[in-house]
């Protein structure tokens, strides 16, 4: 017997509901669309109620908030408006005419979109993507799962840990461990910086004397059931591990923090195309992928360094998704926008050049006293000092539209100055 | 009172489980005692999950007398046992147009063991249709359509669990650790197997302990079986490379190089391997030159596939027996006593050929076989929402409220999949795996592994902090926070 | 004369700045390029404090742990004593967010305050309980 399904229409679907999803819903909702946000958690926030740190919200609200703090002030918000909140849910499929199959605890529905906001958000990289040899013992996990683990059920993964990976957090889960009370004999980073945030270098590693050991890299996993120990090995210039400088560590828990990767399921079954460097969607200032009426914010774009910018580029794609689901179009952007020298990726990838926006740059390498510029302009900014770990964020004023206007296509550089 | 059994099988991997899946048709008490938490975990789980054609094993071999007739059997055992199966074909590739006679001896080889269909193509645009992603370079292929893919370790979850279902009784955390034999006339048993826990007196007893093969033949004073484990190294890749390679492809062996196949498995994944290194003690440990050596052969066939998609990589042990074949047959050392040692490849195939001849092997030395009237051959699967359509999927959820939750997101498993994952056996979260694909997918348990455990924890009635991995000190959790010292 | 290095952390340059101190009294500040380098050491000098950010036990809540943080930075040789104060708390569902936990945590007139609200719910949906 087949059941039928319930057919919904909404305005703005928004598909995720940490920080990128519950601006884009909250922005759609106060320009009067009706907007549905799904969550497949079991509450809205995503992965800032298990990031309990403070650092959140200093560009937003000038206050360093906590992540569950931060995500309150937009849960609170979401209660108290007519936004169609479904928790426990779970989006089946997604075509490129934007219905989609939900699933619900009351059951399957159909919902026709005007507009869809993908906010999916990122996953980390897994010991097999970076092929980690050794055995497959239980101990080795990524460190967001620890931090889940840790933080909302209350549970310690070990009692003596090794990090692998310098990004925030790879140091800040060193940190946490530490305060609970097991001992972390070290991080290791392949490059030869530390790849997070400096404050947070000294203030998780230097703080508690947890060495850093730059260059140096995971090389093989000890222990047929539990984690009993790594082999930590120095790096050549090509990342590769240099014979004769291994050493063992005795750990019961390895914790990989060796990126974030875009969730892009639904941008792929959309048709939607990708950035190959980012794996994220191509979007344009509004933050809409080549799929009409299809957006994407937050760290299923790329993956960004704090949660105000993603928030920023959640509202921006909430204007775009209410332009669009009004008028079902937005001015045309048919300037790209390319990286040049010195620039890994820039987001957007392309613009109108009628509106103001925003573009968000990693470079390749860390250089002090540069100037960002887009090339052939004047549009272009002074910056002491910056790195791949930092990522940089400029804008582009309604008075420099002007500048852009004979160009096909908008190279954003990042140059020394002496 | 210590039951007695007709048959206690040492060994549930898939010809442990097999044997005891077909014994099952009779009316006789058959025990499985496994070392494992689980069904599978040895040779079985970690293997290319081919099922050859049969052309490669040399004539006259016991290894060619079982390929072939295994193969034919495969479909009598995936279909109602309902376990993914398919033929898919293979290729053997070579990209040196002098060595096109070397594909000429293994069809020779081939139809000696009694392998039909075979074909060698050297128009190259009928390769490319068949499988249009190989290397331009190749000359020519060796075509054996009657080739397959299954999962091993879900082919062996379903012998076991239909094993079960008609009456064998199965013994996990259960390793042998001696067994005694009573040839004085008019005593009840011959043998009696010793586990730590448990005796079990039994008539007949076959030894399918794989790599501990050799082991377990000296507890009965046979010192004939020698194994020598080979370690062989993959990588998979992601699902979503799905279609991508649609044939086992082998490349051509040379004199420096087995080689190294690219096929997809029977679940959709790809998968490369394996390696070949011959080791002292069983490990399965990845290295870091076999898994670039299995990475770089991959290549060789495939240069254009996309290998930042490998999700994950790992190691299996072939039980290579001092004979280079298998050995099947009573034991000169204790009357009774039936090897069934040396399973390596094609060992996954030859499996139901196996269990046929060692019934017989039984029968021939005075085990009686009543069929049992109650024998029940089929075995359904655990439903899998990820192949069901919306309006299934409506009536599955509507039906089952614990289908709501997707637990596992890289490859859709419901909370109902798992609860019955546990519910038929698995106690682990590798035997929740290996039955519903959690943590199989892109990222590798980092999401749903902490709910996985909250799910085992819970339906087990036993602290988060005693869910294993795999059993055996694999926990998971160490401690509590704020737990008071 | 002793001497202390810090790492800036007032921007990503992350300048190796050295303290020369006599006693509790700076002498001599070298290594900075900037203004802002110099104030940070000053401050990590005299007073280094720490924001804490961690968790207590909750009853009858969805979770069993709850985040709390101290409201500004407590000195870094108290969070030690942060920590262990923290230990045996208890909380009850439901509670706000910014509910106070401690008042005066180890006499730094400062509070520690929850930083979630979380419900009071029915006991099926309270996940990970403990079992110890």
């Amino acid at each position: 017997m087949r059941r039928k399904i319930t057919r919904i229409k909404r305005d703005i679907v928004v598909i995720g509901g940490g920080p990128a999803g519950m601006a884009a819903a909250i922005r759609g909702e106060e320009e009067g669309a009706e907007v549905m946000l799904i969550e497949r958690d079991i509450e809205l926030g995503g992965i800032l109620n298990q990031c309990i740190h403070n650092g959140f919200g200093v560009e937003m609200y000038g206050e360093e908030l906590t992540g569950p703090e931060y995500a309150e002030r937009f849960t609170s918000q979401i209660e108290s408006s007519d936004i169609d909140v479904r928790l426990n849910s779970y989006v089946l499929s997604l075509s490129p005419g934007k219905t989609i199959n939900l699933l619900t605890p009351y059951g399957v529905f159909e919902v026709d979109a005007e507009a869809v906001v993908l906010a999916t958000g990122a996953r980390e990289k897994s010991r097999g993507e970076i092929r980690i040899p050794g055995d497959r013992p239980s101990g080795v996990m990524p460190a967001g799962s620890a931090q889940k683990f840790i933080n909302k059920k209350g549970f310690m993964p070990g009692k003596k840990a090794f990090v692998l990976g310098s990004g925030d957090i790879g140091l800040i889960i060193s940190r946490r461990l530490t305060w609970e009370g097991a001992e972390v004999v070290g991080v290791a980073e392949i490059m030869d910086y530390p790849t997070g945030l400096n404050r947070n270098v000294v203030q998780c590693l230097h703080d508690y004397d947890i060495p850093l050991h730059l260059q140096h890299t995971v090389t093989n996993i000890y222990g047929t059931n539990r984690l009993e120990g790594i082999e930590l090995s120095r790096v050549d210039e090509n990342f590769q591990p240099i014979e004769g400088t291994e050493k063992d560590i005795e750990v019961d828990l390895l914790l990989l923090s060796v990126g974030l990767v875009p969730e892009n399921d639904f941008f792929k079954e959309a048709g939607v195309s990708l950035n190959p460097k980012t794996s994220g969607a191509l979007v344009d200032e509004w933050f809409q992928t080549d799929v009409p009426g299809i957006f994407g914010c937050g760290n299923a774009i790329h993956i960004e360094d704090l949660v105000d910018w993603v928030t920023m580029d959640g509202f921006r794609a909430g204007d775009g998704a209410v332009a669009y689901a009004g008028t079902g179009s937005l001015p045309k952007a048919d300037k790209k926008v390319v990286a040049g020298e010195n620039v890994n990726y820039v987001v957007p990838h392309k613009v109108s050049g009628e509106d103001e926006f925003r573009f968000a740059l990693r470079v390749t390498e860390p250089m002090e006293n540069v100037d960002i510029a887009i090339k052939g302009t004047d549009i272009s900014s002074f910056q002491q000092i910056v790195t791949p770990g930092e990522m940089e964020v400029e804008e582009v004023s309604e008075d420099e539209l002007d500048e852009l206007t004979d160009l096909d296509e908008i190279e954003v550089e990042v140059t020394r100055r002496f | 009172m210590t039951k007695k059994y007709d048959v206690a099988i040492i060994g549930a991997g898939v010809i442990g489980a097999g044997i005891a899946r077909e014994l099952s048709r009779y009316e006789l008490n058959v025990a499985v005692l496994e070392k494992e938490p689980d069904v599978g975990w040895g040779t079985t789980k970690a293997n290319s999950g081919i099922i050859h054609a049969g052309y490669d094993a040399t004539p006259g071999t016991v290894k060619a007398s079982f390929s072939a007739p295994g193969n034919k059997k495969y479909g009598e055992w995936a279909e109602p046992l309902s376990v993914p199966f398919k033929r898919i074909g293979s290729f053997v590739s070579t990209k040196d147009s002098n060595r096109i006679d070397k594909l000429q001896t293994l069809v020779e080889q081939g139809e000696e063991n009694g392998v039909e269909e075979l074909e060698i193509i050297q128009d190259r645009e009928k390769i490319k249709k068949l499988e249009p992603n190989i290397s331009d370079e190749v000359e020519a292929v060796l075509h054996a359509p009657t080739a397959g893919v299954v999962a091993p370790y879900k082919l062996t979850i379903a012998l076991y669990e239909n094993a079960r279902d008609n009456g064998v009784d199965f013994f996990f955390d259960s390793p042998v650790e001696g067994i005694d034999v009573d040839k004085s006339p008019g005593t009840s048993s011959r043998f009696t197997v010793k586990s730590p826990h448990q005796e079990y007196p039994a008539d007949y007893v076959i030894n399918a302990a794989g790599i501990f093969s050799g082991k377990v033949a000296s507890m009965v004073g046979d010192e004939s079986v020698h194994i020598n484990p080979a370690r062989g190294e993959y990588h998979l890749l992601d699902h979503e490379l799905q279609g991508y390679v649609t044939k086992i492809n082998f490349p051509l062996p040379s004199k420096d190089s087995k080689g190294i196949l690219v096929t997809p498995a029977a679940e959709g994944s790809i998968i490369f391997g394996p390696n070949h290194q011959p080791l002292e003690e069983p490990s399965v440990a990845t290295t870091k030159a076999g898994l670039d050596e299995v990475f770089n052969g991959a290549l060789n066939l495939f240069p254009g596939i996309d290998t930042s998609k490998i999700v994950t990589n790992f190691a299996g042990l072939r039980a290579k027996a001092q004979t280079n074949d298998f050995v099947i047959g009573e034991s000169d050392a204790a009357a009774g006593f039936i090897n069934v040692g040396g399973i390596q490849s094609p060992g996954l195939t030859a499996a139901p050929a196996i269990a046929d001849h060692v019934i017989g092997i039984l029968e021939e030395k005075g085990l009686s076989l009543t069929e049992d009237p109650a024998f029940d051959p089929t075995r359904e699967p655990i439903p899998k929402f990820s192949e069901m359509e919306p309006e299934e999927i409506a009536k599955y959820t509507d039906d089952l409220s614990a289908a709501k939750e997707i637990v596992c997101r890289c490859e859709d498993v419901t909370r109902a999949e798992i609860e019955e994952a546990i519910d038929r056996g698995a106690e682990t979260l590798d035997g929740i795996k290996f039955r519903t694909r959690s943590r199989m997918g892109s990222c590798q348990g980092g999401f749903c592994t902490p709910r996985l455990v909250e799910i085992l924890s819970e339906k087990r009635g036993v602290s988060p902090k005693e869910v294993t991995k795999k059993g055996d000190g694999s926990y998971l959790l160490a401690e509590e926070t704020k737990e008071v010292e | 004369m002793p001497k202390k290095e810090y790492t800036c952390t007032a921007c990503p340059k992350g300048c190796t700045v050295e303290v020369e101190f006599e006693d509790d009294e700076i002498i001599d500040i070298s290594g900075y390029t900037c203004v802002r380098g110099k104030e940070y050491v000053k401050d990590e000098f005299h007073d280094p404090r720490r924001i804490l950010t961690t968790t207590v036990k909750i009853k009858n809540a969805k979770y069993p742990r709850i985040p709390v943080r101290t409201e500004t930075g407590v000195p870094k040789d108290k969070l030690d004593c942060c920590l262990d104060a923290l230990q045996d708390v208890e909380l009850e569902a439901p509670v706000g967010v910014g509910d106070i936990v401690i008042e005066n945590v180890c006499d730094t007139e400062i509070s520690v305050a929850t930083s979630r609200s979380l419900d009071l719910v029915p006991e099926k949906d309270r996940t990970a309980v403990s079992h110890t």
